[in-house]
């Protein structure tokens, strides 16, 4: 059965000057699930994930976002259903919390979340990175979008902050958000992630069932000794 | 988000339009020419810099989010900058 509630990548094409990066990549999203993105450094993830964001266009192929086929970058109309934290992060460093969060039309119950209560009147810039990055999870999923991707969300975060995330992304996926995240370490991702891809000789590889024993079995990562 | 963009394109803008106009002055130009040129390409310039000021430091994925037109914002920020002119003409 073909379901049009999804956010599909399909036979995308990418490549820079003698290198190419993506042939022929497909991947399905699927409101209600962490969907993870697994791959090593320059498997090209940032990439699928901001041509998925119309940030960058594709050579070819298409993105289908809840059946609605689009083939340009077109990100107003992508960010209709999408929202996107890219890797580095985008948050302006001269900017006050508080400021930040006014300016986002329904985050207004983030001033009763602890951590931000006490940051609202200091910089973006003079949070620390793990700080930034929750906050930056969390007006995205404080959008009115039912797909989220979020690239390399736990990249040099404390794991204490990464479990607030973690626990916050399950939340988010019950309520019905489709969440498609990447990132190196495997170990938090398969703890959240309800299915996976390995992005690996430029295709996605779809992941049955557990996500770390999948990569164990195709040697991504290294079996533990008995 | 929106006053934070047209802050920046009025600092940057301003910068250009200084620039462009004290140069010419001391050549004892008419005044009123080159200060209407001065908003023009100060406003055009100013919003070229700013664009890619903000590509430089990935701030457009927000805008993206929040669903703002850069070309319709960075319309209406070069017609506000022009109108600083028209409102200023009669002091000139």
């Amino acid at each position: 059965m073909k379901q049009t509630t999804s956010l599909i990548l399909d036979s995308i094409f990418f490549e820079v000057p003698d290198l190419k990066i993506l042939s022929g990549a497909y991947l399905q999203l699927l409101p209600g699930e962490i969907t993870a993105i697994i791959g090593r450094n320059g498997a090209g993830k940032s990439t699928l994930l901001k041509i998925a964001a119309g940030q960058q266009s594709a050579i070819s192929g298409i993105t289908i976002v809840d059946g609605i086929r689009i083939y340009k970058k077109s990100p107003k109309q992508r960010f209709k259903k999408i929202g996107y934290l890219p890797q580095e992060s985008m948050l302006p460093p001269d900017i006050t919390v508080h400021r930040l969060i006014k300016s986002f039309p329904s985050a207004s119950y983030l001033f009763d979340e602890s951590f931000l209560k006490t940051h609202s009147s200091k910089k973006v810039g003079e949070l620390s990175g793990g700080e930034k990055r929750l906050l930056e999870v969390l007006l995205l999923l404080s959008l009115d979008r039912k797909y989220i991707l979020l690239d390399e969300p736990f990249t040099g975060v404390e794991p204490y902050i990464i479990n607030q995330m973690v626990q916050i992304l399950v939340e988010e996926a019950k309520k019905g958000k489709g969440i498609l995240l990447t990132d190196h370490l495997h170990r938090y991702v398969s703890q959240v992630a309800t299915k996976g891809y390995l992005l690996h000789n430029q295709q996605c590889y779809k992941l049955e069932g557990d996500i770390a024993s999948e990569l164990k079995k195709m040697g991504y990562i290294k079996q533990s000794k008995m | 988000m929106i006053v934070y963009l047209a802050r920046k394109y009025f600092i940057h803008s301003i910068i250009f339009l200084i620039a462009l106009t004290i140069f010419p002055i001391g050549f004892f130009d008419d005044v009123t020419y080159i200060i209407s040129r001065g908003f023009f390409w100060g406003g055009l310039f100013g919003g070229i810099y700013t664009y890619y000021d903000f590509k430089k430091r990935n701030i457009w994925p927000l805008y993206d989010n929040l669903r703002y037109s850069k070309a319709l914002l960075f319309t209406g920020l070069f017609m506000c900058f022009q109108l600083i002119f028209f409102i200023l003409m009669p002091l000139i």
